[in-house]
């Protein structure tokens, strides 16, 4: 079993070095939250594009409306990306009613986000384009707490807290922990310019900076994750906002827990692998030198969750059933114990235990929760001590639970990396 | 900050050598214990051997044999756990581990002897069951502990043997040969030869008839 003690080390290694680098980088950068006050109020397109959200889209809409900024210097670009539901006629209804700002409603065949994003991005007058998913909803005041960053020329894009809107059940409260867990590494990230991704719910780009790239590539499955990347190619900042709110519809159920997550994996790889020449490359910074093999480490990481659960949970499960129907089932057998072989079983696992794994183990798992509770802080959030320790423990199986998707995820791709070359 | 992680790496590696220093030190002090326990057993052995030749009714040769028999029984189970221990500690393929284990295995083999010699000349009432077992063989996991759980019901009057074969020991080549041994794990019970994993109701229907008391257990005595 040498092997999997290689991958177990190596991977506590690089996750032990990952973490302490985060949270050096925050201790000497120490992101403090200022607040910007905004000069000039710049033209702004916002783009909304919806492929089936009849639900949501009217919400949308009307949280980009309400948005406290002068209505001459905005303007709304929904764009309906061949929806089979009543998306259009919804977005299409709201457009005639609202007089006090212009909507413009596009309509095209189903051809992806990053297809619509570049029609309505053609089309928009704003010297800055939102794109704003058609299941966010934005607050209030967000655009002008965001909008100073903009000031630096060579910012961007700048994207807003992402929260999970009223989680309703377990799993979206994990999912409320684990964004606002993200979000605080985006900031600390953002002072070392290392973000990677621009998240589609919430993000405002300089429209300057998208056409020197070229726009959203249109075949990504993670369009915002791509351009990320091409924008940190031309050296362009990427900026994590500790101002600003946005929330969310996250999957309410493990079915589309899984379909959300199976494409975010899938496009990481593949996105990844298609700028892979940035991988260690000192021309790209720490973004080239620490988030993307980190990213790379971070995927080692849910491989060692998959063969340590398999290991120490699943393969001991599949034994004592191994042994039930040895036993035909006789349970009095089964609990026949005698004390010295259980005094002597215990001895044995205890001096079998590996204590430097553990001792790793301990020192991840703290640090984490030091950084989780610095996100509540940085995400304007309430700590609730009665929450958050059920929620840790939670979490632990959480992260199992995507360590498997994960898996679903590879499948996914080696069966279509296969279809593709059978034709 | 590298400076950090490798401190802290170090620190982790430095307590799990700690803990391993100390673990060889205990399996050692095991193996002394053990070694002092096989030397005894191999007086009692050549005592009971000289006692074929010595001008002793059978009842007070049993008598011995009973003693000797007795003392194996102490010595012996105990044993296996402290091999396991050994085992599991993670140095398996420490010289010191298969000399310990071989001559754990040959006191078994001449407990073996005895138990059938005894079985014989003194009416006991024991079956005796030799398990052969190799290593990587998920099989024999489960055999082994399937056996374990039967003696836990039959205690003292199950005799156990396994015999671990990829020790190299040439006792035990001797044994595959006589009882032409080619797949683990193998069981002979009492000359019958078995390959499969036996459960529990089928390793009650073999050995429930061999002994001569056949209603002391509740296992042998239900249906």
């Amino acid at each position: 079993m040498l092997w999997i003690d290689v991958v177990f080390w190596g991977t506590y290694l690089v996750s032990l070095y990952l973490t302490i680098f985060l949270v050096y980088t925050f201790l000497e950068k120490n992101p403090r939250v200022k607040k910007p006050v905004l000069k000039k109020h710049p033209y702004i397109s916002v783009i909304i594009p919806a492929y089936n959200e009849e639900n949501t889209i009217a919400n949308t809409i009307k949280s980009a409306i309400n948005m406290d900024y002068p209505r001459k210097f905005l303007e709304l670009i929904v764009v309906n990306d061949g929806s089979k539901d009543k998306t259009l006629s919804i977005a299409k209804n709201i457009a005639e009613k609202t007089k006090e700002l212009s909507i413009i409603v596009l309509d095209q065949k189903n051809s992806g986000k990053g297809n619509a994003m570049n029609r309505a991005i053609a089309k928009a007058r704003g010297e800055f384009v939102i794109s704003l998913d058609a299941d966010s909803f934005v607050a209030k005041d967000t655009l002008k707490k965001m909008l100073p960053y903009f000031e630096d020329k060579s910012v961007a894009s700048v994207s807003a807290i992402m929260k999970v809107r009223t989680p309703k059940n377990i799993l979206q409260q994990l999912q409320w922990l684990e964004y606002i867990l993200y979000a605080f590494m985006k900031i600390v990230l953002t002072t070392i310019h290392c973000l990677h991704v621009t998240p589609g719910p919430f993000t405002i780009y300089r429209k300057s900076a998208l056409n020197d790239i070229g726009g959203f590539d249109e075949t990504s499955i993670v369009e915002d994750q791509e351009i990320a990347y091409r924008l940190q190619r031309k050296h362009y900042c990427l900026v994590q906002s500790y101002e600003g709110d946005v929330t969310t519809i996250a999957p309410k159920n493990l079915k589309e827990l899984y379909a959300q997550r199976k494409r975010w994996f899938k496009g990481s790889i593949i996105t990844l692998y298609q700028h892979k020449d940035m991988i260690f490359n000192k021309k790209y910074g720490d973004f080239g030198m620490y988030q993307l093999p980190s990213l790379l480490g971070g995927m080692m990481l849910l491989f060692a969750v998959i063969i340590m659960v398999v290991r120490g949970f699943i393969v001991p499960l599949y034994e004592q059933i191994r042994h039930l129907f040895l036993l035909n089932f006789d349970l009095t057998l089964y609990y026949t114990t005698n004390l010295s072989r259980m005094i002597s079983g215990l001895i044995n696992t205890l001096f079998s235990f590996d204590y430097a794994k553990l001792f790793i183990i301990i020192v991840l798992f703290s640090v984490n929760i030091a950084l989780l509770i610095k996100a509540h802080k940085y995400t304007n959030e309430k700590i609730k001590v009665a929450n958050i320790i059920p929620l840790v423990l939670f979490f632990i199986v959480y992260f199992i639970i995507l360590s498997f998707m994960w898996i679903g995820a590879i499948i996914d791709l080696i069966k279509s990396k296969q279809k593709n070359n059978w034709g | 900050m590298g400076l950090l992680t490798v401190l802290i790496f170090s620190l982790g590696l430095l307590l799990g050598l700690f803990v391993n220093e100390s673990k060889l030190n205990y399996i050692q002090q095991l193996s002394k214990t053990q070694r002092a326990d096989y030397g005894s057993l191999q007086f009692q052995y050549s005592y009971i051997e000289t006692l074929e030749n010595k001008d002793m009714s059978d009842e007070e040769k049993c008598g011995v044999l009973a003693a000797t028999l007795e003392n194996n029984l102490k010595m012996l189970s105990p044993a296996l756990e402290k091999i396991e221990a050994y085992e599991t500690s993670g140095d398996v393929e420490n010289e010191d581990y298969l000399l310990l284990k071989r001559e754990y295995t040959i006191a078994n083999l001449r407990y073996w002897i005895l138990a059938e010699k005894s079985k014989k000349m003194c009416m006991t009432d024991t079956v005796s069951v030799l398990y052969f077992y190799t290593k990587n063989c998920p099989e024999c996991n489960d055999q082994g502990y399937i056996l374990t759980q039967m003696k836990k019901v039959f205690e003292d009057s199950l005799l156990v043997f396994p015999i671990d074969t990829s020790i190299n020991e040439p006792a035990v080549d001797v044994l595959i040969r006589q009882y032409n041994i080619t797949t683990y794990p193998t069981l002979v019970i009492e000359k019958k030869r078995m390959h499969e994993v036996k459960d529990k109701n089928e390793l009650t229907e073999l050995i429930c008839p061999l002994y001569f008391n056949k209603t002391k257990y509740a296992l042998c005595s239900g249906d």
